[in-house]
């Protein structure tokens, strides 16, 4: 159980120990030079915009495919578990970055006129299905999760299937898979930096991209900084993220009920 | 009250139940005995119809409940049901347990769907609990809160599938007391339980089943004192052992 002072006091020493970090190098390297903010600022904001875009688009649809998939693994009717299991199975035993490559240059090319975006959507999407089929696991774990009894109770009260769904299962499962899925979502933001590979302009790119003008201008250590950075960034969108879930997992805490510390 | 027919159930190729027929009048406490394995739970699953028998009938008041024009839930709610495991829904507090119900099936208001939770609550013993979680509660409470649940909903009957036998014994008779106390009230019940002292005093009527079969049937003291067949004998001197 992490207490939301605890949590407040890790987050502001880990924000100093970075920001010292930053600073110590910034000082070896007499980085300060106004050349270097020139040439991180706008790739720094711009990229950060992106990653916090594709991050809130993958989030969603991948939990929209996780709850599906993972609904469907439980499901008792070979018919609908069968297929899912092939899903979780194949996508769990293929890099995301292949699955990106694949979605990038093979999809589009299906499609008559298909452009640079909709390759990036398909692109997108591939790592939505990689993260929904981890998520399918742990959707499955947490309506395995809720005790047959307790079905078969809600059932013996006259509730229709829909009830107990709703009313019995759902909130159980909300509960036990919250922390997995705090954690697949930090996943999620940084194996979006993936996509910077077929020229999603997020962090990652930007800091490519940044690359030679850096060392053109000062030194290695100027894009060592750079990175730095951008990793502080990654890390302070991780972090808001995770604990906005830890908040939400603390305020439906219910005695009894798994709470899987991470 | 519950009148059950020739009642046959199949879980794959086993033959859980092979023709059972009994019936239960109004007000009666009805217990059943047997061995594991014996059908008993089937039996009761068969008359909430949590379990769909494959052959024979179930009548409610009167009513073929075993029909494909009947609602299961409409059943449920005119046949409570309380399970061995207890079975509290365990991100609900007690009186949510109890409410939850009322107000999804019943459609009471949250206001009269409380009122009425915590007068049951009140009726178990467990008036100061109803904020409680079912990890906050030891097992005998927890079965309580479960009877509460199952009378709430106003039903014709109630069915008890060995109501006792998860509980540490310390808590085996504040369950028995309550369960008597709803029998003196004039509830009909089928109970499932292993209680001899319980089936001797409560039950109007007992049968002991086996191998999916009734094989006896009586007053306790026919079934359970003088018992005729001898695989009543066998199993009776087994349990009072």
């Amino acid at each position: 159980m992490t207490h939301p002072r605890l949590s407040r006091a890790t987050f502001a020493v880990s924000v100093v120990i970075v920001l010292l970090t930053i600073l110590a190098v910034a000082r070896a390297t007499k980085a300060l030079d106004p050349n270097l903010w020139q040439l991180l600022e706008l790739p720094l904001v711009d990229g950060a915009r992106n990653t916090i875009i594709l991050s809130l688009t993958i989030i969603p649809l991948g939990l929209g495919i996780g709850f599906t998939v993972g609904w469907a693994r439980f499901s008792r009717h070979p018919i609908i578990s069968w297929p899912a299991t092939l899903y979780v199975d194949f996508i769990r035993g293929v890099p995301p970055l292949v699955l990106i490559l694949f979605a990038f240059f093979w999809i589009p090319s299906l499609f008559a006129g298909a452009s640079f975006e909709s390759g990036l959507a398909f692109a997108a999407f591939a790592l939505a299905m990689h993260t929904g089929a981890y998520q399918a696991e742990i959707f499955r774990a947490g309506f395995q999760a809720v005790a047959r009894g307790q079905i078969e109770a809600g059932e013996a009260v006259g509730l229709s299937k829909g009830q107990v769904m709703a009313n019995v299962i759902l909130p159980q499962t909300f509960r036990v898979t919250l922390p997995a899925l705090g954690n697949e979502f930090a996943l999620v933001i940084k194996d979006s930096s993936l996509l910077s590979i077929v020229g999603a302009t997020d962090l990652a790119y930007w800091g490519k991209q940044s690359e030679l003008g850096l060392l053109r201008l000062g030194s290695i250590e100027w894009v060592m900084l750079a990175w730095l950075i951008i990793a502080l960034v990654y890390f302070v969108v991780t972090y808001m993220v995770t604990q906005a879930v830890g908040a939400v997992e603390q305020s439906y805490r219910v005695p009894g009920i798994g709470s899987v510390a991470f | 009250m519950i009148r059950v027919e020739g009642l046959h159930k199949w879980f794959g190729s086993l033959h859980v139940l092979k023709g059972v027929s009994l019936s239960v009048e109004k007000g009666d406490v009805l217990v059943v005995v047997g061995p594991s394995g014996s059908g008993k739970s089937t039996l009761l699953r068969c008359i909430n119809l949590l379990v769909t028998p494959d052959k024979g009938s179930v009548f409610i008041e009167g009513v073929k409940v075993n029909a494909p024009k009947i609602r299961p839930e409409w059943v449920r709610q005119q046949v409570g049901m309380v399970f061995q495991q207890f079975n509290l829904f365990s991100h609900l507090t007690a009186l949510e347990n109890v409410t939850l119900g009322l107000r999804k099936v019943m459609g009471l208001s949250r206001e009269q769907a409380e009122k009425k939770g915590k007068e049951l609550l009140e009726r178990v013993g467990l008036g100061e609990k109803y904020d409680s979680y079912p990890a906050e509660l030891s097992g005998g409470q927890q079965q309580r809160v479960a009877i509460a649940r199952a009378v709430a909903m106003d039903p014709k009957a109630v069915l008890f599938d060995e109501p006792t036998s998860a509980l540490d014994p310390e808590y085996i008779k504040e369950v028995l007391d309550v369960i008597t106390q709803l029998a003196r009230d004039g509830m009909t019940m089928v109970v499932v339980s292993h209680e001899m002292g319980f089936a001797r005093n409560v039950a109007k009527r007992v049968v002991f089943m086996d191998d999916g079969r009734i094989i006896e049937e009586g007053t306790p003291e026919e079934v359970l004192v003088n018992p005729r067949q001898e695989r009543t004998k066998a199993f009776v001197a087994k349990v009072l052992e």
